[in-house]
């Protein structure tokens, strides 16, 4: 895709996304929120998996640290939530420091089964710890809540903007990052890493780059996702299900390794969530055998074999 | 092709010993390339010619021994290390980056092997594409192209990493006589900016017609250097290497 092109979809897209809330009302609101939030997750996992061939089953650790951090600071050290949620960033790229210390050396499958057992171990730590609220968690002090406005629908508007700000921040940089000098890179790297060193490419250097922000930004999303929560508890925050098991599936049904790969994967799965609420649990049923499908008859997931299905029908259409 | 160039020789391998199991790949080897060296290394199949060439990239470490490239021991150096201080090489098997153009292939080699900046790095692709005579393949991606111009393209993201030394694997297997004669023309075109060249051949007749010096690798250690016709025509060659009947 073009410079113009993109762009001008991301200035489209969040034109509407700033007037959006004032037609919808406030659950299509909080439901956009979680979309941005979610559609964050996946481009990262897409990033650190698809590209940097870093397949970490445990980024619920950073979503969790995230929150932890960032709930830590507001209702015990009285933090403002504005440096409250750059530090659990912060915090968040520390663990990841120390994390990818101990699984940097583990490859391929073992790579995923250490990142996972990692992730374990920080949950359990936080179970244990009393400071924190032990299993039940804590909740966010009134004081700071208020700090993201006073009434209710203020409050969701901010946290919503700030959902969008890392979303379309995400997106935007994801796209600006493949094409510079270090995703040219890191897609070298995906493709053949032997290769890449023989021409100078330190793959250790970028894969730990890759992962520590990766892991700074799933934690600031972790603490917004928390925020709208209003509590937190080490089984919510720490939940392997929902931050990475739901995350990976979206982005293998979109496409893994492709820049629009989380983009088509968040839509579809969105889509067939509100389609199967009022049948319950089910959806999660229906998600998963819709997600092997999809792996058994699109390979490169929807979007790979879209834009094949797609250039194959132009062909047809226009001989050229 | 570097700017800099250092005083001495271009590469030189000392006492390098290098075995697998019982099977001995270089028992004690030495030798030395002069800068600008064009130098065949030929060698029954399972002399180890390829193992040679990863010691000297780096993407095997050597059992004991030293290995100097450019003026830098580079014994205990990273392949990516190696490749910016101007080692560059080719595989016998190609690994193209499939799902990037040809010209993304030599623009990231560029920009992290030769240290260019991105805009330098568009200007030299241009170069090294119509060097090695990809400019009608430029924007296809590697992953689609058939084996022969993957060989070419190997090639050429070597060059592009603007190598002191340039290791070179095999990449005249399957060629017509024309192509082979295309080849060689560009590998004298690289040779004649001072890149100094070692490489292995199966198509002997590629390689006498550039090589300035011909090793022979057998048992771990040099049976012959020298002359391409003197070694040629060396009856301890003739003997191992080409099976003659004394």
């Amino acid at each position: 895709m073009h410079h113009k092109s993109f762009f001008a979809i991301i200035i489209v897209s969040v034109t509407i996304a700033i007037f959006a809330p004032m037609f919808l009302g406030r659950g299509d609101v909080r439901l956009l929120t979680e979309i941005f939030l979610v559609l964050t997750l996946a481009q990262l996992w897409n990033l650190l998996a698809g590209y940097g061939g870093l397949v970490s089953v445990g980024q619920h650790a950073f979503v969790g640290a995230g929150a932890y951090a960032f709930f830590v600071l507001c209702a015990q050290f009285g933090v403002h939530v504005a440096p409250a949620l750059l530090f659990a960033g912060f915090v968040s790229g520390c663990l990841a420091i120390g994390i990818y210390a101990l699984v940097s050396r583990l490859v391929g499958p073992y790579f995923s089964i250490g990142t996972w057992v990692v992730a374990e171990i920080v949950f359990l730590a936080v179970l244990q710890t009393n400071y924190v609220g032990g299993a039940s968690g804590f909740s966010l002090p009134l004081s700071s809540i208020r700090e993201f406005g006073a009434a209710a629908t203020t409050r969701e508007y901010v946290i919503y903007a700030t959902a969008g700000i890392m979303c379309f921040g995400v997106l935007s940089g994801n796209f600006l990052f493949l094409r510079s000098r270090f995703g040219l890179a890191l897609t070298a790297i995906r493709d053949d890493v032997a290769a890449a060193h023989s021409v100078g490419i330190n793959s250790d250097r970028i894969k730990f780059i890759l992962f520590t922000s990766v892991a700074v930004l799933t934690g600031l999303v972790g603490s917004i996702i928390f925020v709208q929560n209003l509590r937190v508890s080490p089984s919510a925050a720490f939940s392997m299900q929902e931050w990475t098991a739901t995350i990976i599936l979206i982005v293998v049904i979109g496409g893994i390794g492709r820049f629009e790969g989380p983009l088509v994967g968040a839509m579809f799965y969105f889509a067939l969530r509100e389609l199967l609420a009022p049948f319950g649990s089910v959806y999660i049923i229906v998600t998963g055998i819709v997600a092997i499908l999809i792996i058994i008859v699109f390979p490169d997931g929807l979007s790979g074999n879209i834009a094949a299905i797609s250039r194959r029908w132009l062909r047809a259409v226009r001989p050229l | 092709m570097r700017d800099t160039q250092v005083a001495g020789t271009a590469l030189s391998l000392r006492n390098v010993c290098k075995r697998f199991g019982k099977t001995i790949i270089a028992n004690d080897l030495s030798m030395d390339c002069a800068h600008g060296e064009l130098v065949g290394v030929i060698g029954p199949n399972g002399a180890g010619k390829s193992t040679l060439f990863n010691l000297i990239s780096g993407d095997i470490a050597v059992d004991s021994g030293e290995i100097e490239a450019n003026g830098q021991i580079v014994t205990a150096l990273k392949p990516f290390e190696r490749n910016r201080l101007g080692v560059a090489r080719s595989y016998q098997v190609p690994k193209p980056f499939g799902r990037m153009s040809v010209a993304e292939n030599l623009e990231v080699s560029a920009i992290f092997g030769a240290g260019l900046r991105r805009s330098d790095a568009r200007s030299w692709v241009d170069e090294v594409l119509s060097l090695s005579g990809l400019q009608a393949q430029r924007d296809l991606l590697a992953g689609s192209l058939p084996l022969l111009v993957r060989k070419r393209l190997e090639l050429a993201r070597a060059v592009a990493t603007k190598p002191a030394i340039l290791l070179l694997d095999e990449i005249a297997g399957g060629l017509t006589d024309a192509e082979v004669d295309d080849l060689v023309s560009i590998i004298r075109a690289i040779a004649s900016q001072g890149v100094t060249i070692l490489w292995v051949e199966h198509v002997l007749r590629a390689l006498t017609k550039v090589a300035d010096r011909v090793l022979v690798l057998h048992g771990g250690t040099w049976i012959a250097d020298g002359a391409p016709e003197a070694v040629m025509i060396d009856p301890e060659v003739q003997r191992i290497y080409f099976g003659a009947v004394e």
